[in-house]
């Protein structure tokens, strides 16, 4: 789904959606960005970067440079980069930030090892966060999700379970809005997975 | 019969467990990698002192040579590509073969916040842990998969679970070997070779510097350490290097190995 199909299924559904482009890396681009829309002060924003058309599996050996640093460096220059700026953008009221990652973090995968390094980069990136930012005000948690949403072939990863899923088709929006919400604002440096019960 | 006990431990009496291995040792030229190196050539092991700085690496090499052990100092840019492969191509001529790389350098770790980490820091702990565990393990490979025993050593960190709000971007540059250690565990498993990764805290000039930065750092580590002490790098992380490195882990990939005297304990 497009970021624009996105936007129009929010709105079909009775809800205020824009889309707007901005560049993951750009350490001013969020502030920029939310000053931009003028809907009112920025409350919480999601990382989720993943993009299964570039997500591809490929064996170690055979990584280049521009693959590793695509999975790897990009995806925390990004990581980092938003936190950045969601916390200049919130300019001192407190705010969520919730960084999205595949479970790939957590169990590896083989084919995978460029992208799973960039996942628990991710996770414990919010982990320092929340350490450092939580005494502002700023909640930093994170939502683990199903690979199967992100990988371009998650069954190349490998089966990581023996188990069937306890949930077929997890959802992991609700728990997302959760962890943007003020409700969840006692939470620091927490992970909610979301991915059916694979991984426990 | 004698029955004084020996108390010689079992880290200062020369073995043979490694003995026809050949060990990679990155960052070798003090702290934990130098405990490691010597703790492995006192096994048998021939080991190659990986060392950006050959006025560290040199003497240490010489140091285990001096103590009856086989050593080389190979200067090593763990950030630069060519570097690695040069190490490992170098240390296959010189040895005929490499069935160990531990990988252990690393730079960049300065406290501060994130916002205003200095780029320069932020790309030193990146190139040093992920890069540099990326080219180590594409370079040994193939080496690794030659060998019967082959085996890649990470060295991550308690941070690399907890997150840090000292150093914001050390914990996870060092999440991100264990990732790959678990992904590469999995991957290179049908080549026989185990992927795995140690979590140490030691005394080492790196913790020295922490400590410098963050007066009341060591205290707190000692607090909340069951075993009320800070590692050694070669009797305490070199044995557990030893164990991973040995026949006796041959059954064991993917993990990472914490050995901080019982301080982290949230697995």
């Amino acid at each position: 789904m497009s970021v624009e199909d996105l936007r129009i299924r929010v709105v079909g559904g009775g809800g205020l959606a824009r889309s707007l482009a901005m560049s993951l890396g750009e350490r001013g681009a969020i502030v920029t960005v939310s000053a931009s829309v003028g809907d009112g002060p920025l409350a919480a924003v999601v990382f989720a970067p993943w993009d299964r058309s570039v997500m591809t599996p490929r064996p170690l050996v055979e990584l280049t440079d521009e693959e590793f640093g695509a999975a790897w460096q990009d995806t925390m220059d990004s990581a980092i980069a938003t936190c950045i700026g969601a916390r200049e953008a919130f300019a001192g009221r407190g705010g969520s930030i919730v960084l999205t990652f595949p479970t790939t973090a957590f169990v590896g995968g083989a084919l995978h090892a460029h992208w799973a390094a960039a996942a628990e980069g991710v996770h414990i990136l919010a982990k320092s966060v929340a350490r450092q930012w939580g005494p502002e005000g700023i909640a930093v948690n994170a939502v683990a999700i199903d690979p199967a949403l992100v990988l371009a072939d998650p069954a190349s990863a490998g089966p990581v379970s023996i188990a069937q899923p306890a949930v077929p088709d997890p959802e992991p929006a609700d728990a997302l809005a959760f962890l943007c919400s003020t409700e969840a604002r006692s939470l620091a440096g927490q992970t909610i997975t979301v991915d059916g019960g694979l991984w426990m | 019969m004698d029955v004084t006990p020996d108390l010689t431990t079992d880290s200062e009496r020369p073995g043979d467990r490694l003995a026809g291995r050949v060990v990679i040792v990155t960052g070798a030229g003090q702290g934990v990698g130098e405990g490691i190196a010597r703790r492995l050539a006192g096994e048998g092991a021939a080991v190659v002192i990986a060392a950006r700085r050959a006025d560290t690496g040199e003497p240490v090499a010489a140091s285990i040579r001096d103590d009856g052990g086989r050593a080389v100092c190979i200067v090593t840019d763990v950030t630069s590509r060519a570097s690695v492969e040069a190490c490992v191509a170098t240390t296959v001529a010189e040895f005929g073969g490499l069935d160990v790389l531990v990988h252990n350098a690393f730079a960049g770790g300065i406290a501060s916040r994130l916002e205003s980490t200095p780029p320069d820091a932020w790309f030193q702990m990146s190139a040093t842990s992920a890069w540099g565990s990326f080219w180590c393990a594409r370079a040994a490979h193939p080496h690794l998969a030659a060998s019967d025993q082959g085996r890649l050593i990470l060295l991550t960190s308690p941070s690399g679970f907890e997150g840090s709000a000292n150093i914001p971007l050390y914990s996870p540059a060092k999440a991100a070997q264990r990732a790959m250690a678990k992904s590469l565990a999995r991957e290179w498993g049908p080549d026989g070779i185990t992927v795995n990764c140690i979590a140490p805290v030691a005394e080492t000039p790196a913790l020295a510097g922490a400590f410098e930065q963050v007066p009341t750092l060591r205290g707190a580590i000692e607090a909340r350490t069951p075993l009320g002490r800070i590692g050694d790098p070669t009797t305490d992380i070199g044995g557990v290097a030893l164990f991973l490195a040995s026949a006796d882990s041959a059954y064991v990939s993917g993990q990472t190995i914490v050995c901080d005297g019982g301080s982290f304990l949230g697995l």
